[in-house]
């Protein structure tokens, strides 16, 4: 900091006011060996006493000097320090330190390493001034709030309609290859979630197509074992037959069994046959 | 029917159609809209933007009712 400050002040120096300047060193050099400086610093036309840091005010004390404040060059330091102390009333001293501070803020955004942290930090979307919109001119607030909401919601349905209009034919077209599985929406749509990864990824690599028969599978696979568990899992006992409480020839239950039969279904036998001889 | 008829039965239809789709969205944005009028009022616009977003749902909401009845009255 020292050091730009040095630099700075040597800036201002003329060529005649450096020669002076290296007449302050050479003096300051004696007096730090402990020689009498005062005299040849006096011979310089140097204050006894004065020190590097005091070459501003005897460039100060030089018409030729220039110091400059920001665009504006000026031939003294009292007129640059009233320049500076009219700016500070003003107000404006704030604004060129505002502008610098600006300016430097732009210059470090530029960089890459500033960049990064921008995008590692937060999203930097500017805020529409609301407030301000709304007092402006209410009415038009509230017209171009008004259709742009109504465009956002509309947009939004429609996206939906039309998702829901995909997926309308897309079962449409499930239904017309796989014909026997039409009418059974509820359980095609139930497999669907069970086997959703398995299905996406076979639309993906393998075609819509092929997903959808592969979801056909797992559809006729599921109600198989819905088949399966309907079937009667132990054999029916068949009842003995009953005679008929008319006695009359047993019209309705006919069995094809030629299997064991009682005595008295022996005797019935034999008397008809016997009948039908005589 | 005579053609101006027809022309806006197919409006209202195309209303009627478009509506299962609008109003549950309408509704879902007036929900986010409240919640956000009720959980953030830092400045003016906080209760502004919100409040006339919820307005104007209410009113495309009403806009779709309205037609959806006029499309009732005329099949009867």
């Amino acid at each position: 900091m020292s050091n730009d400050m040095t630099d700075a002040g040597t800036q201002l120096l003329s060529e005649e006011n450096s020669e002076t300047l290296q007449q302050l060193r050479q003096v300051n050099e004696r007096r730090s060996r402990g020689e009498s400086a005062p005299i040849e610093a006096a011979e310089a036309g140097v204050p006894a006493g004065a020190t590097i840091e005091d070459a501003d005010n005897i460039v100060e004390a030089n018409p030729e000097a220039k110091v400059k404040i920001g665009d504006q060059e000026f031939s003294s330091h009292d007129e640059a320090f009233a320049y500076a102390q009219s700016l500070h009333e003003r107000g404006e001293t704030e604004k060129l330190i505002n502008d610098a501070y600006r300016q430097g803020i732009q210059d470090a955004a530029q960089s890459d390493q500033f960049n990064q942290n921008v995008t590692q930090s937060a999203p930097a979307e500017p805020e529409e001034d609301l407030d301000a919109k709304f007092f402006e001119n209410p009415t038009e607030y509230l017209k171009t709030m008004g259709s742009k909401i109504r465009a956002e919601a509309k947009a939004e349905a429609l996206h939906e309609m039309q998702v829901k209009q995909a997926e309308t034919n897309l079962w449409q077209e499930f239904y017309t290859r796989h014909p026997d599985l039409d009418g059974f929406q509820q359980d095609c749509d139930f497999t669907l979630e069970q086997f959703n990864d398995e299905v996406a990824t076979l639309a993906k690599t393998q075609g819509k197509q092929k997903a959808m028969d592969y979801l056909a599978q797992k559809v006729r696979a599921k109600f198989q074992t819905y088949m399966a568990r309907q079937r009667p899992q132990e054999e029916v006992q068949r009842a003995p037959a009953q005679p008929s409480p008319s006695g009359g020839q047993r019209v309705t239950q006919q069995s094809s069994e030629k299997g064991a039969v009682d005595f008295m279904s022996q005797l019935a036998e034999y008397k008809r046959s016997k009948h039908v001889r005589s | 029917m005579d053609e101006k008829s027809a022309q806006k039965l197919n409006e209202l239809r195309s209303y009627a159609n478009f509506a299962p789709y609008l109003l549950p969205m309408l509704e879902k944005r007036k929900k986010a809209a409240q919640s956000r009028l009720i959980s953030n009022y830092h400045s003016a616009a906080d209760l502004l933007g919100p409040t006339a977003e919820i307005a104007i749902l209410y009113d495309m909401e009403r806009e779709i009712l309205s037609k959806l009845k006029e499309l009732e009255s005329f099949n009867t």
